[in-house]
């Protein structure tokens, strides 16, 4: 018996051998898995630090249309403007030299506004619905006034 | 051969379990060693740090959308200890580029704490003064590099941060309107303060973390709403030149103007003396005297005098005791609670009927309307106007005012009297705009108000005017105005401007001294008007705080009335009545 299983036996040096390589495989795999997620997360630091970096950019972009803006408003001050308009000797009408006429459709000058989605009351009366509803909302009002009888 | 070798291999192995079993027993040392404590504060300390995150301010317009306050690129310079070299280089430089105190500036870096890593030197620098600094600052360096030798000019440390600052690019225009902000972000007065939460936003403070795999996105603040006024710019900035030259002109020490639309309370200008520039908000202690100086429209009640009349016309018209037809013989003298009442001019202008009594200004004859009014009427419908009250107006710092009614300590019988033609009482000129709404706009009285609308997550909200009641009936409203408009025409009024109807009164008021007599040299110039009379648009009021040309209102206050008058219709594009009367008959 101990002959038969001497015969069936590898040899040692490929015992060895085939050791050798399990752990060099489980090293080169450790080192793939290691490396891998040395890449991953260098790659994802590297995004936050862009991250970090944009979001500064965003900033010091607000502020900088922020003092645009400021200096823009500057630039056309009632000073700087009337300053200009006695450079090109222009000077104010008085009430004998306006000549007034009628526009129809005009309703005189209106205050301002600054948002795109101005009084929320107004837009809804003024616009029709079907500028504003989703198709899930004609059915809806479709249905509630029996359009589909 | 093969045992000779094994110890070599157990040797090493034992030699690195050895120095293993070393380093987990020396991170169990520290961890319950006296300094552990210590050294886990450290490192949770450089894990990262608390940024509180400021909104940007909200600015603040006018009605068609020119800024009025905004933020500009500020800079905080400081100095970032460790890498200081020279703290008198920095001191030197600083102290000649900003004009800071270099023993100041010295103290502060050579008393920094060992711990402290950066140290704020000064702030709201601008960036021209900054890049100024910057370019000194390259230089030094640039010698230091090329020329190095012992003690020479060196500016490393010096730290510069922008952020943004508070700007008001019309300077000193609607200053009295708007407030300012100080330097740790805090509004004062008008519509800085009054508004102040609105505008400032919420700060958020965020976690930002060192190690850049745990960055996370720092929140979106958002800014501080954005204000948009009733103002109009050029008609304020218009009104501010009318009432400084009406100063010049007339003498008057102090003054102010308002123009409102009696119909919705709006306030289009609102100009006061003295004016700040905002941009130097520093010199506040030297413009103004005290507090109530800052809006006298709003903050600094006085006697009014007879443009007080109309109040007690009204009343008297409301409750049937008289009529525009009504006459009234003046003797000159009216005797009641013990005193004896007098016209301006000690004159007697005998059968008056009660536009007459209005157009000619005669105490006499109102003291005797009041009377016939009776004490709990008249000083019900004074209430009913707002006497007494702050209006309401959005801006910080309205006074009340005072009425003195029966059962106070300090009221007699003659102040019914006295109260009829505005001495006695005290009021600001924005109460006396409010209660005189109700006879330009048919009855219906307004809350005046600043804020037209509010611009926040992109959505803007225009605030709706509010009523503040109706004190007199429509008819009565109608007819009153009829009769200031006629008491200004038959008058030949200096308030009156070609091509408009106008109403109005004029109110010289004698100014009470400290000793409690009134002084017989300075008087309160006022006139209230508005126009025109059969569609009011525009109410103006004039305050002249002791002019010296002339006691009277009628030649000082009326004037500057029609100027303000005659610029509101320019710029308002108010057409004359019979143009806007045949668009209207076209229409």
């Amino acid at each position: 018996m101990k002959i038969f299983n001497h015969r069936i036996q590898q040899a040692p040096w490929r015992i060895r051998r085939q050791k050798a390589g399990a752990v060099l495989l489980a090293i080169v795999g450790a080192s793939m898995i290691a490396a891998l997620y040395l890449s991953v997360s260098s790659r994802s630091t590297l995004v936050a630090r862009e991250i970090q970096t944009l979001e500064r950019h965003i900033s010091l972009g607000n502020q900088e249309n922020a003092n645009l803006k400021t200096e823009l408003a500057g630039l056309l001050s009632h000073e700087a403007i009337s300053g200009r308009s006695d450079a090109l000797d222009f000077q104010l009408a008085t009430v004998g030299e306006t000549h007034y006429i009628l526009v129809p459709g005009y309703d005189g000058r209106q205050p301002i506004t600054l948002a795109t989605n101005a009084d929320q009351s107004i837009n809804t009366l003024s616009l029709s619905a079907k500028y504003s509803q989703s198709l899930f909302d004609w059915f809806e009002s479709q249905v509630q006034r029996g359009g589909f009888r | 051969m093969r045992k000779e070798y094994a110890w070599r291999s157990l040797s090493i192995a034992s030699f690195f379990i050895l120095i293993g079993v070393l380093i987990i027993l020396q991170i169990v040392r520290i961890q319950i060693s006296v300094d552990g404590a210590g050294i886990r504060d450290i490192a949770e300390g450089n894990k990262g740090w608390l940024e509180t995150v400021y909104p940007a301010r909200g600015e603040i317009y006018d009605r068609n959308g020119k800024l009025l306050a905004g933020n500009h690129n500020v800079v905080e310079v400081g100095v970032t200890l460790e890498q200081v070299n020279n703290p008198q280089s920095i001191a030197t430089v600083l102290s000649t580029v900003l004009d800071l105190d270099y023993f100041k500036i010295l103290s502060a870096i050579n008393n920094a704490g060992e711990e402290q890593i950066y140290l704020r030197l000064t702030d709201y620098v601008s960036t021209e003064a900054a890049d100024n600094l910057k370019r000194i600052q390259g230089e030094f360096e640039e010698e230091i590099q090329n020329n190095p030798h012992q003690g020479q000019d060196d500016l490393a440390g010096l730290t510069f941060r922008d952020h943004l600052g508070r700007s008001y690019p019309e300077e000193t225009i609607a200053s009295n309107v708007i407030g300012f902000v100080n330097q740790s972000g805090r509004g004062f007065f008008g519509i800085e303060e009054k508004y102040n939460d609105l505008l400032a936003g919420i700060p958020v403070q965020v976690w930002v973390p060192a190690d850049p795999n745990r960055v996370e996105e720092i929140p979106q603040v958002p800014d501080g709403a954005t204000l948009i006024l009733t103002i109009d710019r050029e008609l304020q900035a218009a009104t501010e030149a009318t009432l400084d030259q009406s100063l010049y002109d007339y003498g008057a020490q102090a003054g102010t103007i308002i123009v409102m639309d009696p119909k919705n309370g709006e306030i289009l200008a609102m100009a006061s003396t003295p004016r700040l520039d905002l941009s130097n908000f520093s010199e506040y202690y030297q413009v103004f005297n005290n507090a109530s100086e800052y809006n006298r429209a709003i903050n600094m009640p006085y006697e009014p005098g007879s443009v007080f009349k109309i109040l007690t016309m009204a009343a008297a018209l409301d409750l049937g005791v008289v009529s525009p037809g009504t006459t009234y013989i003046d003797t000159g003298i009216f005797s009641f609670g013990g005193t004896n009442i007098q016209n301006w001019d000690q004159g007697a202008w005998g059968v008056q009927d009660m536009t007459g009594c209005l157009q000619n200004s005669l105490n006499v004859c109102l003291a005797w309307i009041a009377v016939d009014i009776g004490t709990d009427n008249f000083y019900q419908y004074m209430s009913r106007f707002g006497i007494g009250h702050p209006t309401g107006i959005d801006l910080s710092g309205e006074a009340g005012g005072r009425l003195k009614i029966p059962g106070d300590a300090d009221w007699y019988p003659v102040d019914l009297a006295t109260n009829s033609f505005g001495q006695g009482i005290s009021t600001t000129p924005i109460q006396m705009m409010m209660a005189a709404s109700a006879i330009a706009n048919e009855g219906k009285m307004v809350t005046p108000h600043i804020l037209y609308g509010m611009v926040r997550d992109e959505k803007q909200y225009n605030f709706p005017p509010q009523d503040a009641g109706r004190p007199i009936s429509r008819e009565t409203a109608r007819t009153l105005n009829e009769m200031l408009a006629n008491s200004l025409a038959d008058g030949n009024s200096e308030a009156l401007i070609p091509g408009y109807r106008l109403a109005g009164k004029t109110g010289t008021a004698q100014i009470p001294t400290e000793y409690g007599w009134y002084s017989d040299d300075e008087t309160n110039a006022s006139f209230i008007g508005w126009g025109p009379v059969d569609d009011p648009q525009f109410m103006i009021y004039v305050w002249l705080e002791k002019p010296t040309s002339s006691s009277w209102a009628s030649y000082t206050a009326a004037p500057v009335f029609a100027q303000v008058a005659e610029d509101t219709t320019m710029l308002l594009n108010i057409p004359p009545d019979m143009i806007r009367q045949q668009f209207v008959s076209g229409q």
